[in-house]
């Protein structure tokens, strides 16, 4: 059988119709990626939805895992069809444009009303992060009185403020526009001995804050209406109880996205002063010869 | 004791003490209204009861550390410091070596004042650089600026090898112009 070429040939027709036919699975499988494309684009969409699900454990996951449990505790009978009122929009809610809870301003998520979260969150990009910064500086001065009197008139002329001060450290609030001027102005107060400056990006809290904000809102508003319509006594206590639960932690948020605004707004300097002795060189980097470092009044005057 | 072992330890001691006088790369005694504070090898500190201080600093010289090389060195540096060089002029230590005066005036980096004044007295030997500095507030230059003179002259330099260049080496010429534009300030750290 071997040795027949008509095998042979046989052979090499069915091993070429073979890989033809595991080229075609390939191609099949290669048209077949923009459906799977479509299906990761859907699983795309869905993610963003259920991100919105996922804000936070008590978020709009807990908007809607708690407050149906809330409303459960009514009873079908006494909520009626608000129930579906309530518990229906809220996947759609988690969709919408969130306003600024603070501002009343729209959106940190942009301006179109029916854009995706998953839109949204590009858009955020764009909109410009939430970035607290954190700056420390060590500056050795000629004089440490002086330095730290100098120190105290910054933060009037930056629009700041000094939050804590000793001796010869000085922790100071300052817009974060007017922080790297603000080091600046520190820098030329002596020699820069150190120098850091952290920036911590809180822009997922941030706007996760104002999602999960502006969808409370809204049922605390759906939940006045419900209170309205209450029949009796009993329905009224109930709706009331789920509202002050929603109110107590709207509060709470609002009290959370003032304070992370608050931190963007304003960055934390915190200054070292340090007094240059007749022993403390002059930092000079890249020179073969320091020898100038050691020489000066600083180094000489006896003080 | 034998005469041989008190010539032997005599010889001794002799050479010892000329060792130890001669690792010293400079003598000055503390001038009139001056009290040592600290004086080793590398350097002197004295203070006046006015708190103007005077200070002997000594470093290793390199090859080619000529009295002109080191004093564009010392201008430009103290430039970028804030020193505004005022005057400049030749200067003869005690044994007669060449150096250089400079007078500066000095405001502290981030404050008003009050000025000072700075005066540094450069002699280069083979060996080292000695450098003669006097400092305090700008009202007592006039009275320290005339002593400054005394105070090199009475200066000691060691270091010079015999016919050596660099203890012979010329005056540098005027670096008031390049005093006079200093280069970025140090103060970010970033010189």
């Amino acid at each position: 059988m071997k040795n027949n070429p008509r095998y042979l040939l046989l052979f090499i027709l069915a091993a070429a119709s073979v890989s033809v036919s595991a080229g075609c699975m390939k191609s099949s499988a290669g048209t077949a990626m923009p459906s799977y494309e479509e299906e990761g684009h859907s699983d795309a969409v869905q993610t963003a939805s259920e991100r919105a699900e996922s804000y936070g454990d008590d978020g709009v996951g807990e908007f809607e895992s708690a407050m149906p449990s809330d409303l459960a505790a009514l009873g079908p009978n006494l909520l009626g069809p608000n129930v579906a009122v309530l518990a229906a929009p809220s996947r759609s809610r988690a969709n919408e444009p969130s306003r600024d809870p603070v501002s009343g301003t729209s959106p940190t998520v942009g301006n179109d009303p029916g854009a995706e979260p998953a839109v949204e969150d590009h858009k955020r990009g764009a909109m410009g992060r939430q970035i607290i910064y954190t700056a420390t500086m060590a500056v050795s001065v000629f004089n440490v009185q002086d330095a730290v009197a100098l120190a105290e008139t910054l933060p009037e002329r930056h629009d700041g403020w000094i939050a804590q001060m000793n001796a010869d450290t000085l922790v100071i609030k300052i817009p974060s526009k007017n922080l790297r001027a603000a080091m600046d102005e520190i820098a030329a107060m002596g020699v820069v001995e150190s120098r850091t400056l952290l920036s911590n990006d809180v822009s997922d809290r941030y706007y996760d804050l104002q999602t999960r904000i502006a969808v409370l809102e809204k049922t605390h508003a759906q939940m006045l209406a419900l209170l309205s319509k209450a029949r009796n006594v009993t329905e009224a206590l109930s709706v009331r109880a789920a509202l002050d639960k929603i109110t107590m932690e709207l509060e709470v948020l609002k009290g959370q996205i003032r304070k992370l605004k608050d931190n963007v707004s304003f960055s934390t300097l915190t200054l070292n002063l340090l007094e240059r002795g007749p022993h403390d060189a002059t930092p000079s980097s890249n020179d073969p010869f320091p020898w100038v470092d050691e020489l000066g009044v600083e180094a000489t005057e006896w003080r | 004791m034998s005469l041989r072992s008190i010539f032997v330890s005599g010889l001794i001691t002799l050479v010892s003490l000329t060792a130890a006088s001669g690792c010293k790369p400079f003598k000055l005694k503390p001038p009139a209204g001056f009290a040592e504070v600290d004086n080793h090898r590398h350097g002197a500190h004295m203070k006046g009861s006015d708190d103007v201080g005077l200070k002997v600093s000594v470093f290793d010289n390199v090859k080619g550390g000529t009295l002109a090389f080191w004093s564009h060195d010392l201008v430009e540096k103290l430039g970028r410091r804030g020193y505004v060089l005022t005057s400049q002029k030749p200067a003869t230590s005690a044994n007669g070596v060449h150096g250089t005066r400079f007078d500066f005036d000095y405001v502290p980096q981030g404050t008003d004042g009050p000025k000072r004044f700075y005066s540094a007295v450069l002699f280069a030997t083979d060996r080292n650089l000695i450098v003669v500095q006097l400092a305090g507030k700008a009202e007592l230059q006039g009275t320290y600026s005339s002593r400054m003179d005394e105070i090199a002259a009475a200066t000691k330099t060691r270091g010079c090898r015999a016919g050596s260049k660099i203890c012979k080496s010329e005056q540098p010429g005027s670096l008031t112009a390049l005093a006079a534009a200093p280069a970025a300030t140090l103060a970010d750290g970033n010189p």
